[in-house]
């Protein structure tokens, strides 16, 4: 059974008239080009880290949901934070690395959304994906953690990479 | 609607055009920040863009779709994608004037209370897709919101000088 699947029977993916809800929090489909003109925007004018903070304390109230309504020890709630990010349809996500006693974990996005609507860029542009990932990981090792974009298809790379360690930003 | 929408590998498409989730919180909290400096209209003119390039390829795959139908299919559309409960109220095509009712909007409940209106991504996607379903330059102002203390949004889409608008709200939702 997928994942998604597996949340819908389990009623932690809800689809009601007008509302999505994932582990309780409220979630929207966003055009990804609306993403790109904001971005756009507020590059301008030094403001993307905007992405990476909202991100980050929603996928930390997201993964803090889940962890309350599930009984997964650590290596399992680790493998579930690409399995929930891809449902959030950024492309596909895997951990490349994982070293829990160092608290190195490096991810890749395959077939990026972003990237593949913006085209080129002079920057990696997934901030908002990177704030998405330190979220989780704070959340699930119960403590800050930090992330950027190593590589970025928006930038020449095959995929993009996000190299995760404690922190912040 | 719903066999048009394909979800694979963190892949997901609807209608063919490939779309994503955002949590709520976070597209409040940017907007939140955005309205601090009264920059709300880059919501509303990216949500613009982004509704009338929607209909454009809807009009491209689905060609000879009624202008009826096409608002119909937004319509269904917004209510697939989490924003609230949309309906149509008014749709007057010789003047090129829509009304849109709003319930439980989710942007609404997540942003709280507000002495202003709130919904400036469904306002510019409104008036980005009218605008090219009914071939004009058109704009929308809510002139109803949950977060103001009413019983649910409503929306005017219409051509601008239709719409009754402060000075500072055209500089503010609008960025003219």
């Amino acid at each position: 059974m997928d994942i998604a699947t597996e949340l819908i029977i389990s009623n932690k993916l809800q689809f009601e008239e007008g509302e999505i809800k994932l582990f309780g929090t409220s979630i929207f489909l966003i055009p990804p080009e609306v993403y790109m003109f904001l971005y756009s925007e507020l590059d301008k004018t030094g403001q993307t880290d905007i992405f990476y903070k909202t991100c980050q304390a929603s996928a930390f109230e997201l993964f803090t949901n889940l962890i309350k309504s599930s009984h997964k020890d650590i290596d399992e709630l680790i493998a579930f934070v690409p399995k929930i990010l891809n449902l959030l349809a950024y492309g596909k996500v895997s951990i490349t690395k994982k070293d829990l006693s160092n608290m190195v974990f490096e991810f890749s996005l395959e077939s990026p959304l972003y990237p593949e609507i913006f085209g080129k860029y002079q920057k990696p542009i997934d901030v908002a994906f990177a704030g998405l990932l330190a979220g989780s990981l704070s959340a699930v090792l119960k403590t800050p953690m930090r992330c950027i974009e190593k590589e970025c298809v928006s930038t020449g790379f095959g995929n993009c990479t996000f190299v995760a360690e404690m922190g912040v930003l | 609607m719903s066999k048009q929408v394909k979800f694979s590998d963190g892949r997901l498409e609807l209608m063919g055009i490939r779309d994503s989730f955002t949590p709520g919180v976070t597209f409040v909290e940017i907007q939140k920040e955005l309205m601090k400096s009264g920059r709300q209209h880059l919501i509303y003119s990216s949500a613009k863009k982004s509704g009338y390039n929607w209909f454009k390829y809807m009009s491209k795959v689905y060609s000879g779709m009624k202008q009826t139908e096409a608002v119909k299919w937004g319509v269904d559309l917004m209510s697939l994608s989490g924003w609230g409960i949309p309906t149509l109220e008014k749709l007057d095509l010789e003047k090129k004037i829509t009304i849109f009712n709003l319930k439980n909007s989710t942007v609404a409940k997540l942003y709280g209370k507000s002495s202003t209106p709130v919904d400036h991504f469904f306002r510019g996607l409104t008036a980005g897709g009218g605008s090219y379903i009914l071939n004009e330059d058109l704009d929308c102002v809510e002139t109803h919101c949950l977060s103001k203390g009413d019983g649910f949004c409503r929306f005017l889409v219409a051509p601008i000088n239709l719409l009754e608008v402060s000075s500072k709200s055209l500089r503010d939702d609008f960025g003219r």
